[in-house]
């Protein structure tokens, strides 16, 4: 009988390390993505609104090359592209861009632009200012829309890096467009 | 008697294989015409014949072993079974062979992961089940897809050389040019793999991913979808066109027009 | 199977079906897992010669690409949880109590759940193959987002996979307590055979990464089904993500397959070349670490994803590490050989058959580590041979010399040598012939998971397609062995093999239905 007590308990014990496995599991994914935002190790860009005053002051001398690049839907409802292809920037000063976005349709389109940088370690030198990929889009019937980017490198950023892309996919959010 | 008559028929397919094939000569991995990608080979085989000097020397003492020391020649069995300093040095010494098979496999992954300098910049796009090419900064974008006929595939006619390794357009590029490709996906995972650049990355949708290349040799070079992308996974092939700068130049700039007029065409 | 319980009339229990649905008995239990796993084995062989038949030649001859890679898929989900997980959770359950002289498994009723599971679950993912949007066949890694593009199939696929991994939790909790807590007096952590080692650490490392699996399995049907996007770029997620979560769980989950045939393989040998195993309590350490090491090295399955140098360089010194452990054990049962005397049965024979090829297999792992080359072989027929070495001649030559090495005892009947000789030799020719090539296609370029490909792959596809229908066929000789075996045969006696040692060969053979009711006394 004391055997079995032994026995439950143990079993108890262990179960209890089960449920924190899978716990442990769901715990990732947070954990994840703080360790993308420290290391850039997807090259995912955080969403997050710099703060300005911190990248006015100090413009480095050295200069690096930061292209844009769009992917949308293979549909073709959607025309969106970057208003110029590349930009020589020096870290330190905030650089302004513009996205295009047509819609082909006639009716909303209602979507999310995701962004992502490579080399990946760059994504947490690239610091947005202001950028239309923060919030959900709303493109009407037909219409044109400029889609604003501002943006500072940070001076951290290491010397070997000398070409920064920036992509943004567009994401269709469907559920929302049958509402509207 | 059926057993005969199957093993004749092995033996001559066999036979036919080692006379009329190429296939039996492709033993081992390409050498590649790029400096990384001999890189990579010579990585391969230090590492290949390392590993067949431990396992010659591993399973010949095995062997010896086990032709010297049965039971049927009477010996009796020696009764050790511990030794502190033999178990010392086969922890050691391993060790040190990995570490001095990860200092070359460093230095080569370093250069890879270099994509400075480049002059061409190439966006991939995955589709299922295509590629889609985007020259940067040009007009220049085409989808390349298999150009195989399905009766080849569904054996209703005879194979060509590249069956399921051709496409209707290949991916041009020049020689002695560092280019840089961007790689991304529209729908699943796909992998853009061409074995003779020592190339091979995953494309995942939302998210770009980056490598580069300088091609020694004019020529054709082709490879594969190398992650599992659903139905048509093996029937997504890759071509590319390496050729001379001139020639590059060239096409891009007649493929530059032809683009516009199209736009042009379309506007009207 | 009657013979197992001949001798054992004053022991109460239901006999006829009832026996094995109601049955806590270890040794009952242990069979039905063996049993369950010898199925399995067939129905996921019959896959592995479909996709054998259909890359026979160049073109699509008998199945659709999406059939084909429902079956890839398949045959990997049915041979991991199917056969080798519940293999040697039937080896564990028959031989730990009796190895360490406990009278039963730790908690019998938990046992008789942890078996019935996995009938359940397995219907439940093979009747997927007849679903509207056919079977699963994003491969089993259900890398999404292709998994999401599974059918009907995929809330099945789902919660199978909960199942099987509940079955495999519940199994292990049982093992550990059982080891734990059941030792007779005397028997201390150090004296445990290695076969109750591994598998205390094969247990804990299952309670540790099962979860996982269910964690992240459980993200892809909330993605799919309620909207979220774990795994979703336009939600915020990341499809790469999913693969961080399966590989942290997946090479715990290699090693899981692997560690306990380790176990078996370190029983065999010193018991047939009639010596001590050579270095003991090393054995212990390196199985000990390469369980460690399986936790920090699972982006190794990811070297393309693009992560950042760093990452790259970490994991692939990491993974190089393993070859450490794994190469004192390959050097120990060499050294315990040697100057030996050693007779050649059925089991040594396999035995001898899995250090010889899993050390080929171990060999392309090494250079699957070294991340460079990796980029070559990665996703390529090279890794198909890397891993079917190490699971075929090496797993289930295991768990197959581990069933010679304890099928007279289990039954208390000789098996026929000859035969069992025959099948090894089939079994070892088949299996290279099947395999080897593989490196050769792998080398040249073929990506695995493809059911056509061009013609410079076609003559070796053509060997390794012989190859794997003789492999096939040559199991039927294990299965009509087996039963032969059951049913009778000459007497086998208790200790069995001459150079046996340990406190099961100190049972009758067959062991009485309760063993060690009262605990044996250790030396």
């Amino acid at each position: 009988m004391k055997e079995k007590k032994l026995n439950i308990k143990t079993a108890k014990k262990l179960i209890f390390i089960c449920f924190s496995m899978f716990l442990f599991s769901f715990a990732l994914i947070p954990l994840y993505n703080v360790i993308c935002d420290v290391t850039g190790l997807n090259g995912n860009t955080s969403n997050l609104k710099e703060k300005v005053d911190s990248y006015t002051e100090s413009v480095s001398s050295k200069k690096l090359n930061i292209q844009f690049i769009s992917h949308q839907p293979n549909n073709k409802k959607l025309t969106f592209k970057p208003s110029e292809f590349e930009m020589e920037v020096s870290p330190g000063k905030i650089y302004s861009t513009m996205y295009l976005a047509t819609n082909n349709t006639s009716s909303n389109i209602v979507g999310q632009a995701v962004p992502s940088v490579s080399p990946n370690e760059a994504s947490k030198y690239l610091k947005k200012i202001e950028c239309f990929c923060f919030e959900e889009q709303t493109f009407k019937p037909g219409e044109v829309t400029n889609l604003p980017l501002y943006f500072a490198i940070d001076e951290k950023m290491p010397k070997r890096i000398k070409t920064v892309t920036l992509s943004y996919s567009f994401f269709e959010i469907m559920n929302v467009s049958k509402k509207n | 008697m059926f057993l005969i008559k199957n093993l004749i028929l092995f033996i001559t397919l066999m036979a036919n294989f080692s006379l009329a094939n190429a296939g039996w000569l492709d033993l081992n991995m390409t050498e590649g015409v790029t400096d990384i990608s001999q890189e990579v080979f010579g990585l391969h085989m230090l590492i290949l014949w390392i590993c067949v000097v431990i396992g010659v020397l591993v399973f010949g003492a095995m062997f010896w072993s086990i032709l010297m020391h049965r039971k049927s020649k009477g010996v009796t069995p020696a009764t050790f079974h511990e030794s502190t300093s033999l178990e010392f040095l086969w922890t050691i010494v391993p060790f040190v062979i990995l570490i001095g098979m990860a200092v070359p496999a460093t230095k080569t992954l370093i250069k890879m992961y270099d994509h400075s300098d480049s002059e061409i910049h190439i966006k991939i796009t995955g589709y299922q089940w295509l590629w889609q090419y985007e020259y940067l900064n040009t007009n220049v974008s085409f989808y390349s897809k298999l150009s195989t006929p399905y009766d080849e595939i569904y054996n209703k006619s005879t194979k060509n050389v590249n069956y399921l390794q051709e496409v209707d357009k290949e991916l041009i590029v020049p020689v002695n040019k560092k280019i840089r490709f961007l790689l991304t996906s529209n729908d699943v995972l796909h992998a853009w793999w061409v074995p003779d650049l020592a190339l091979k990355k995953d494309a995942i949708p939302g998210y770009i991913n980056e490598m580069s290349v300088v091609i020694n040799e004019p020529g054709i070079y082709r490879g594969r979808c190398a992650e599992l992308c659903g139905r048509h996974h093996g029937f997504m092939p890759i071509v590319i066109k390496a050729v001379e700068e001139k020639e590059y130049e060239e096409w891009l700039a007649n493929a530059e027009k032809a683009k516009t007029s199209d736009v042009a065409k379309i506007n009207k | 199977m009657s013979s197992v319980v001949k001798d054992t009339h004053h022991d109460e229990h239901p006999s006829g079906i009832m026996r094995w649905i109601t049955t806590t008995n270890h040794k009952d239990i242990g069979t039905l897992y063996l049993w369950f796993a010898m199925i399995m084995f067939f129905i996921g062989g019959l896959m592995a010669l479909v996709i054998r038949s259909e890359l026979f030649q160049p073109g699509l001859q008998f199945v659709d690409p999406q059939f084909f890679n429902s079956m890839t898929t398949m045959h990997a989900l049915v041979m991991i949880f199917g056969v080798v997980m519940p293999a040697f959770t039937g080896l564990a359950n028959w031989m730990i109590p009796i190895m360490i002289g406990g009278p039963d498994m730790a908690l019998p009723r938990m046992n008789n759940w942890s078996f019935w599971i996995m009938p359940f679950a397995f219907s439940m993912l093979l009747s997927t193959l007849w679903m509207d949007g056919g079977a699963p066949a994003g491969g089993w890694t259900l890398y999404p987002p292709l998994s999401l593009q599974t059918g009907d199939a995929f809330p099945f696929l789902i919660f199978a996979i909960h199942f099987m991994g509940l079955s495999s939790i519940m199994g292990a909790i049982n093992i550990v307590a059982t080891i734990l807590n059941m030792r007779a007096p005397g028997m201390t952590l150090m004296k445990m055979p290695l076969f109750v080692w591994t598998w205390l650490i094969t247990a804990f490392l299952l309670i540790a990464v099962m979860p996982v699996l269910a964690g992240g399995v459980t993200m892809l049907l909330t993605d799919k089904f309620f909207g979220t996007s774990f795994f979703n770029a336009a939600g915020g997620g990341d499809p790469v993500m999913f693969q961080h979560i399966f590989w942290f769980f997946g090479h715990p989950e290699v090693y899981i397959l692997i560690l306990p045939s380790f176990g078996v393989v370190s029983a065999i040998i010193p018991t047939f070349a009639r010596k001590p195993l050579f270095g003991y309590s090393s054995m212990v350490y390196a199985t000990a670490s390469i369980a460690f090491l399986s936790f920090i090295v699972w982006a190794h399955h990811m070297f393309t994803v693009g992560m950042p140098l760093a990452g790259e360089v970490f994991f692939m010194f990491a993974t190089m590490l393993i070859a450490v452990p794994t190469g004192v054990k390959v050097f120990n049962w060499v050294t315990t050989m040697w100057k030996g005397a050693m007779t050649f049965e059925t089991p040594m024979l396999f035995a001898i058959g899995f250090i010889v090829m899993f050390t080929i297999g171990g060999f392309s792992g090494l250079m699957l580590a070294i991340t460079p080359a990796d980029f070559q072989y990665h996703d390529t027929y090279f890794v198909v041979a890397h891993f079917h070495y190490v699971l075929v001649p090496g797993s289930i030559f295991a768990i197959m010399a581990a069933c010679y090495f304890w099928l007279p005892k289990w039954t208390g009947n000789m098996y026929p040598e000859t035969l069992g000789k025959i099948h090894f030799w089939l079994s070892t020719f088949f299996v290279n012939l099947t395999f080897f090539p593989m490196h050769f296609v792998g080398l040249a370029g073929m990506p695995r998971r493809i059911p056509d490909y061009s013609l410079q792959f076609a003559d070796y596809n053509m060997i390794a397609s012989i190859g794997a229908f003789g492999f096939g066929f040559a199991q039927l000789i294990f299965l009509y062995l087996i039963i032969k075996t059951i049913k009778g045969g000459s007497k086998a006696t208790d200790q069995v093999w001459e150079g046996a040692e340990g406190l099961e060969w100190t049972l009758s053979s067959p062991p009485p239905y309760h063993s060690f009711s009262t605990p044996p006394v250790i030396k």
